[in-house]
This record gives structure tokens, C-alpha cells and sequence, in this order.
């Protein structure tokens, strides 16, 4: 068994980190601002811990929607590199509080067919009561926007969400 | 990455709700955008405003900082830049100079960066904070002649 935090991005659209990705947690932020000349599902930041964190609405990028309404709460994640990299975070807008949850690979099962861009960014996938999870691949997520998208994605252990890169 | 002291002087170009930070030294002037003539536009342009003995094309934002030939918005500035020997105009509301603020520079977060952005990082000063650009950046971003 190992923990993941199972993030709600709202409209029933969910998703998991490892345990050790999330780093911190704000209710109503109030120091996000916006960038101009960005994507739009990446177009606020937030200045934490002497860093600048691209805050995404995954939500949105997800459904290729406007932006979501029903998101008040954000967390920032540290997301794996290369070797010799320097720390890199990123922050998503999350409708609810994060749940943490218990998994292991008897609980593995294939990504959602819909929305189709789960596949470009998770790394495998677990059902809990309340159905499927994408585990999210962070250093996908937070890629420049003309990265290759990862479109074939390996299946790896549900276990391994909570291994280091 | 972290924040590092910025270098040098700066000067935000206010464009509605967005600023617009570039090097003081690529600012050549302020002119009033009643100045523009608007008779003949460059493409991609607004009009031409003159400067020394020359005319430059002048260019126009819109709101979500995109190039326009027919900006929603009145601007009332025009923001002379240089670019090497040649200068261009932008339309703005208005210019503010950082002059005794001590800025912050941070990366630009790479998920941020759409392909050929004009953007080169953020700044941060006091509780303010806006995107950091240059003149030949902008230029590029405008399609500026």
C-alpha cells in the first residue's frame, strides 16, 4: 500500500499525486495574479517560497472548456526533474481539499476514455469508490505548451506514484 | 528557480489591466497618440509617428496583449521604442518608471511560455508584479517593420 492525495479539479473531474508531491495548500489564495501572452489554462502564478509557481486549470485544459468557476483551493506540488536539476514546483486550482487514500496495484484499472487528453499527462490509473483516478505524471503536466505530448504513455504500477523520480 | 535581483532600470507600459515591464534603456520616448497618423498604416499596424527626421510604424495591443490593427480600447500614449538603430511605437495608457523600486526577476515558468513568446521572465516589486519583455521581443511579437 502507499498514499496518494486524490485531487478534485470539479465537473467530476479527478485525479491523484503521490504523497510526497504536495508541498503546500491555500484556501482563496489571494496573491495569485495573471500573466498575459500565456495559455489559457496557465495563465496565473503565485510568488511562493522565492519562486514564481505556474498555477494551471487543469479542469479546463482537460475539457478544452473556459475556466472553471467552482475552484477556490490550490496546491503546490514539487515536480520531479532530471538528476542535478534545481527544485521546480507547480500549482493546480483544485475545487475541494485534497483526500488521501490508501492504494495498491489490485486497485489498478485502464485511464477514462474521456476526456482524451488524460492520456498526455498521467502515468497510470487506480478506481476507488467513486471510480477511475488517473495518477498524474507532474513533470507532464507542468511541460512548456510545445513540448512533445507524451501520447503513448506507459502503464507503470499504481505504486510507483509514490516513488521518487 | 528562485528570484534574483534585477538589473538595471525599468519601465512598465500599462495596457489596461496588464503591464508590460521592458528595460528603461529601450524606451526612447513618450509621445502623445494623438501624434499617430493613422493615414496609411504599416501591416499589422496603426499608423506612423514622427521622431527625429523619421516616421516609425506604431503598433496597437489589445486587451489580452495580442496585435491589432483596430484596438477595442483607445489608448492615450505612445511609447517610442528602439530596437538597434530603428524605433517603433506602442500604443499605452500610460508609462510608470520604476525608478527607486528594487525588482525581483523570476524565470518565466516554462509551461507558461507559449512558442515564440514575447515574455522573458516575471518581475516583482513591492505588492506588484508583471510580465518582463523587450523592445526587440516585442517588435517580434508585433511583426513590427
Amino acid at each position: 500500500m502507499t498514499a496518494a492525495w486524490v485531487l478534485d479539479f470539479g465537473s467530476g473531474l479527478r485525479a491523484a499525486v503521490g504523497e510526497q508531491h504536495q508541498v503546500h495548500l491555500a484556501y482563496q489564495p489571494q496573491d495569485v495574479f495573471e500573466l498575459p501572452l500565456t495559455p489559457r489554462h496557465a495563465r496565473h502564478a503565485i510568488l511562493w517560497n522565492d519562486m514564481c509557481v505556474p498555477v494551471l486549470d487543469l479542469g479546463a485544459w482537460l475539457t478544452q472548456g473556459s475556466a472553471s468557476t467552482e475552484q477556490h483551493t490550490l496546491g503546490v506540488y514539487w515536480v520531479p526533474g532530471r538528476p542535478g536539476d534545481s527544485m521546480r514546483f507547480g500549482a493546480l486550482w483544485l475545487a475541494k481539499p485534497p483526500q488521501r487514500r490508501l492504494v495498491d496495484d489490485s486497485m489498478a484499472a485502464d485511464l477514462p476514455a474521456m476526456p482524451q487528453r488524460w492520456a498526455q499527462i498521467s502515468c497510470s490509473c487506480f478506481t476507488d469508490a467513486a471510480g477511475a483516478v488517473p495518477v498524474l505524471d507532474l513533470a507532464l503536466v507542468f511541460a512548456e505548451p510545445s513540448g512533445q505530448p507524451a501520447v503513448a504513455v506507459a502503464q507503470h504500477s499504481v505504486v510507483a506514484l509514490a516513488e521518487p523520480a | 528557480m528562485i528570484g534574483r535581483a534585477a538589473q538595471g532600470k525599468f519601465t512598465a507600459l500599462v495596457l489596461g489591466r496588464h503591464r508590460l515591464l521592458i528595460a528603461q534603456s529601450d524606451l526612447r520616448s513618450l509621445e502623445a497618440a494623438d501624434d499617430v497618423d493613422s493615414k496609411a498604416p504599416p501591416q499589422g499596424g496603426v499608423g506612423w509617428i514622427a521622431a527625429g527626421s523619421d516616421y516609425w510604424p506604431v503598433y496597437a495591443l489589445d486587451d489580452e496583449l495580442q496585435p491589432s490593427c483596430a484596438p477595442a480600447r483607445p489608448r492615450r500614449a505612445c511609447a517610442l521604442l528602439s530596437r538597434g538603430d530603428k524605433l517603433f511605437g506602442v500604443l499605452c495608457d500610460d508609462l510608470q518608471f520604476l525608478q527607486h523600486a528594487a525588482p525581483t526577476l523570476y524565470p518565466l515558468p516554462a509551461v507558461m511560455a507559449l512558442p515564440q513568446t514575447p515574455l522573458r521572465g516575471v518581475v516583482a516589486w513591492g505588492d506588484q508584479r508583471a510580465a518582463l519583455t523587450s523592445a526587440e521581443a516585442l517588435a517580434s511579437h508585433l511583426g513590427a517593420i
